[in-house]
């Protein structure tokens, strides 16, 4: 019990700090370095580390906040970004199951490249029922490209510091030894 | 599996749907109230420490460059102290006329002080947070000014204790503008991606010079004649076009505000 509290707390305080350095970052860092989309990357490394649904639930508090400092309309990031964690953590169940360091990148990549794609779909119907002008495509791509970019790196860079602790508490990483003495 | 990650999708769209909904009927007000209340110390200090940072690395090339700007500077000052005089007989003669015509003023209008608590993190808007809403007073709409009347941008949302600015240079800005050459041209000054600012259906037949100040026009409702916006970098003139349109450098740099002024409408 007293266990579950402690996790449950760790996770708020998670959500709390990831969610102000990605706020503080790209108002610290100049463009395009502050495109790093610092979440997602906490995101990433989260699935690679836990693989617990519960990820998908840390997604959507954490861009509660976000939204806070959002200017489009309640939702829209929301639920891409939700969304987005969830077609992830499929992804590396099903398709990306090499759990190694180049699977965690490209699972960067597809989680970004999926929660843009819904934030884009969301944000064209929307301009189609408020009067929010239509964004140039090319301007979106540009500034999602640079996202994609500095969030890979800055997950390859993390997995780096934070491999240790993956491995351990990966079952894969287990021998039979450890688990049969044998 | 199938059917269970089908039940999993339809839950979490719920969930967001939901949260959606009661935010748009205002139950979440309170929430997201205090979640901002715990934000806002920590994204102000951020802020105001990483606008401190940059203005600190300001860097010139050569000991040249610092002494020309220097130079520049100066003879700004002498300038400007000129103005302020001229600016000064001109208020009092004003005043004067105003008073023998019997002026009636239409329009009056407060001001209310803010300090910048954040900026904008979407890809599609250039916006800074302010720690004022509709509890002072603020409306949608109401002009944003730094210094003694330089327009930054326009309140386009605002909530009991925070408002969102829509800087100059943002995609969606839009501020009925007069140049102030010859002809005093009317135009309409468009942000573009939080790069760049223009004024643009400036009539062809007009002329422009480089350096040219724009101000509003004061054919909007809300906001007043008069305020700087910029002056004119460069401007684009197509025989072809209707139109021409100028590129405007604003005299602050939006990266740098920390407090800004915003104007009220008072009937």
């Amino acid at each position: 019990m007293i266990k579950k509290i402690f996790v449950l707390i760790a996770i708020l305080f998670s959500i709390l700090f990831f969610s102000a350095l990605h706020v503080g970052l790209t108002y610290l860092l100049p463009f395009p370095f502050s495109k790093l989309n610092v979440i997602f990357v906490f995101i990433v490394l989260l699935i690679a580390w836990w693989e617990s649904g519960w990820v998908v639930w840390i997604a959507f508090f954490s861009h509660i906040f976000i939204e806070l400092f959002s200017l489009t309309p309640f939702g829209l990031t929301l639920m891409a970004a939700t969304l987005a964690t969830l077609f992830s953590f499929w992804l590396y169940q099903t398709v990306i199951t090499n759990r190694s360091f180049f699977a965690a990148l490209l699972l960067c990549f597809f989680a970004l490249l999926i929660y843009r794609g819904l934030y884009t779909v969301l944000l064209f119907a929307v301009t189609l029922i408020t009067d929010i002008p239509t964004p140039e495509i090319g301007f979106l791509a540009a500034t999602f490209g640079w996202e994609i970019l500095f969030s890979i790196l800055a997950l390859g860079a993390c997995y780096v510091a934070a491999y240790p602790v993956i491995k351990r508490f990966r079952p894969q990483a287990l021998s039979l030894h450890d688990m049969y003495g044998t | 599996m199938r059917s269970k990650k089908r039940t999993t999708l339809i839950l979490i769209v719920s969930v967001v749907l939901v949260t959606t909904g009661f935010h748009y009927l205002g139950w979440l007000q309170s929430i997201e109230i205090f979640l901002r209340n715990v934000i806002s110390p920590a994204s102000r200090s951020v802020y105001s420490w990483s606008v401190q940072r940059n203005n600190e690395t300001k860097q010139f090339d050569s000991v040249e460059a610092l002494q020309n700007a220097y130079i520049a500077l100066e003879e700004d000052r002498i300038n400007n102290m000129v103005d302020a005089v001229d600016l000064k007989l001109l208020q009092e003669e004003n005043e004067r006329l105003r008073e023998m015509l019997s002026f009636v003023k239409t329009n009056t209008y407060a001001i209310t002080s803010a300090d910048v608590i954040g900026k904008n993190i979407d890809p599609i808007g250039s916006t800074i947070i302010v720690n004022a809403g509709t509890d002072d007073g603020i409306m949608v709409g109401n002009p944003v000014v730094v210094g003694i009347g330089v327009l930054i941008g326009r309140i386009s949302r605002a909530t009991p204790e925070t408002s969102i600015v829509r800087l100059l240079d943002d995609n969606q800005s839009k501020v009925a503008a007069t140049l102030l050459n010859e002809e005093k041209s009317i135009g309409v000054v468009e942000g573009g991606y939080g790069i760049s600012i223009r004024m643009n259906f400036i009539p062809q037949n007009e002329a422009i010079t480089i350096g040219d100040t724009i101000i509003t026009s004061g054919l909007e409702d809300g906001v007043p004649r008069g305020l700087t916006i910029g002056t004119v970098e460069t401007f684009e003139k197509e025989p072809y076009q209707p139109f021409q349109s100028a590129v405007v450098v604003p005299p602050k740099n939006f990266n740098w505000i920390t407090s800004v002024s915003i104007i009220r409408s008072e009937e």
